[in-house]
């Protein structure tokens, strides 16, 4: 079908091309989209398996469990893994692309397949021995979550959150080809999670604990994303607000 | 072109390069695009812009600045072969971007250098290999630092 420069289809067909040209582009881009799909995805499953009845992340699964065989460890892992993407994977949006840009053309959903795998990893390890560790103390003492809370508002502000949070913004050089390729780009992941989970582990705990987890996730989602992306030289406003939720979490406690 | 103006790395140095008082050279095996680059250059039109990123340079103290040139032949005065200069490497800021901080990441610093001119000119000398490209590292000033200076990668982006 030929249209021509005065048929008004001409325009509609050029507006066709021009807009699927603009998303391809758009994709070409931001190698980086799928990682932000798989967020989305994650939240939407969060809100699907409507994890406030549950009692938080992890309590669910531990919940009647008499020892952590293999179904509990699912779950719980399962649980941990989306929280992680849901609330994690918009802070390493830069890293991400980085991956991907500094790889060669063919290799940049490869590389950034491999961040992700290394991210990953690393808050697996975590929220692994986080499982241990809840599953020693359950049912979770009702004060838990205020004690996480308030230890979260001071670790705000210590120089070690602010060392850690310098350090996920570190970059290091990637290999162009080959196995070492993979493995820098499985290192670049590690290392950021490692940094991410060093800057984050309190607040993330906090969420597994409250009994509101939903609503904890979208807020120390918002808290993170707000340092990464604005950081400061001091936390205040993160101390604040995590001292808020541990009153909250007192309030809960009492009712 | 619209996919044009999306950069595409084509090659990058294997190994970080140490530099010090001598000139040091960087190898950069490069690749054929296969991304918007090559769909530039199969439409017959050159890439609009070549740029060399040096990635990750670090340093523990104050080093010399560096003259950066491109295919400078080996043992060349680098006086007489003004049209490979592609540009300086500064010392500034280095050390403290080398350190961790409340401010920085102890990535160092990364520096991008236009050497759209130099690719153009190898090319139409027919002096340009498209798999292969040296980067050389020439100290600059009369007393030189004994402080030495990492580049993390060199790497080649085509645009």
């Amino acid at each position: 079908v030929t249209a021509t420069t005065n048929d008004p289809r001409a325009a509609e067909y050029r507006a066709a091309g021009g807009f699927a040209s603009s998303i391809s582009t758009t994709i070409a881009r931001h190698p980086e989209w799928w990682t932000v799909g798989l967020c989305l995805v994650a939240w939407s499953a969060l809100i699907a398996s409507n994890m406030g009845s549950s009692g938080g992340v992890f309590c669910g699964s531990l919940h009647g469990a008499t020892a952590l065989d293999g179904p509990v460890w699912t779950a719980g892992l399962g649980e941990w893994s989306l929280m992680v993407a849901a609330m994690m994977l918009p802070l390493v949006i830069a890293p991400v692309r980085r991956a991907a840009r500094a790889s060669l053309w063919r290799r940049r959903h490869r590389a950034i397949a491999e961040f992700l795998v290394g991210y990953g990893l690393i808050w697996t390890l975590f929220g692994g021995a986080a499982l241990v560790i809840l599953a020693l103390y359950q049912p979770t003492p009702p004060w838990a979550p205020v004690a996480v809370f308030a230890i979260a508002a001071l670790w705000e502000l210590s120089p070690a959150k602010r060392r850690a949070l310098s350090l996920c913004h570190r970059t290091i050089p990637l290999r162009p080809t080959g196995w070492r390729a993979d493995f820098d780009c499985l290192r670049y992941g590690a290392l950021q999670g490692r940094s991410c989970c060093s800057s984050c582990w309190v607040m993330m705990l906090g969420s597994t604990l409250t009994p509101q987890p939903l609503l904890a996730m979208a807020g120390i989602a918002g808290l993170c994303a707000v340092q990464r992306y604005r950081p400061r030289r001091r936390q205040y406003f993160e101390a604040l607000a995590l001292g808020a939720g541990a009153l909250a979490c007192a309030i809960a406690a009492l009712a | 072109m619209a996919q044009s103006s999306i950069s595409e790395m084509v090659g990058a140095t294997d190994a970080p390069v140490t530099l010090a008082k001598d000139r040091a050279t960087a190898h950069i095996a490069m690749h054929p695009p296969t991304g918007p680059a090559a769909s530039a250059l199969a439409a017959g039109a050159p890439p609009r812009h070549v740029y060399l990123n040096l990635e990750n340079v670090t340093s523990t103290g104050v080093p010399s600045s560096y003259s950066v040139y491109l295919n400078l032949p080996d043992g060349a005065d680098p006086q007489q072969n003004r049209h490979l200069f592609a540009g300086i490497l500064p010392s500034f800021g280095i050390s403290e971007a080398s350190r961790v901080d409340d401010h920085y990441s102890g990535s160092g610093i990364n520096r991008v250098l236009d050497v759209t001119k130099i690719v153009a000119s190898l090319e139409s000398q027919g002096k340009w290999d498209p798999s292969h490209l040296e980067v050389t590292f020439v100290p600059r000033g009369d007393e030189l630092s004994e402080v030495p200076v990492k580049v993390g990668r060199a790497s080649l982006y085509y645009k």
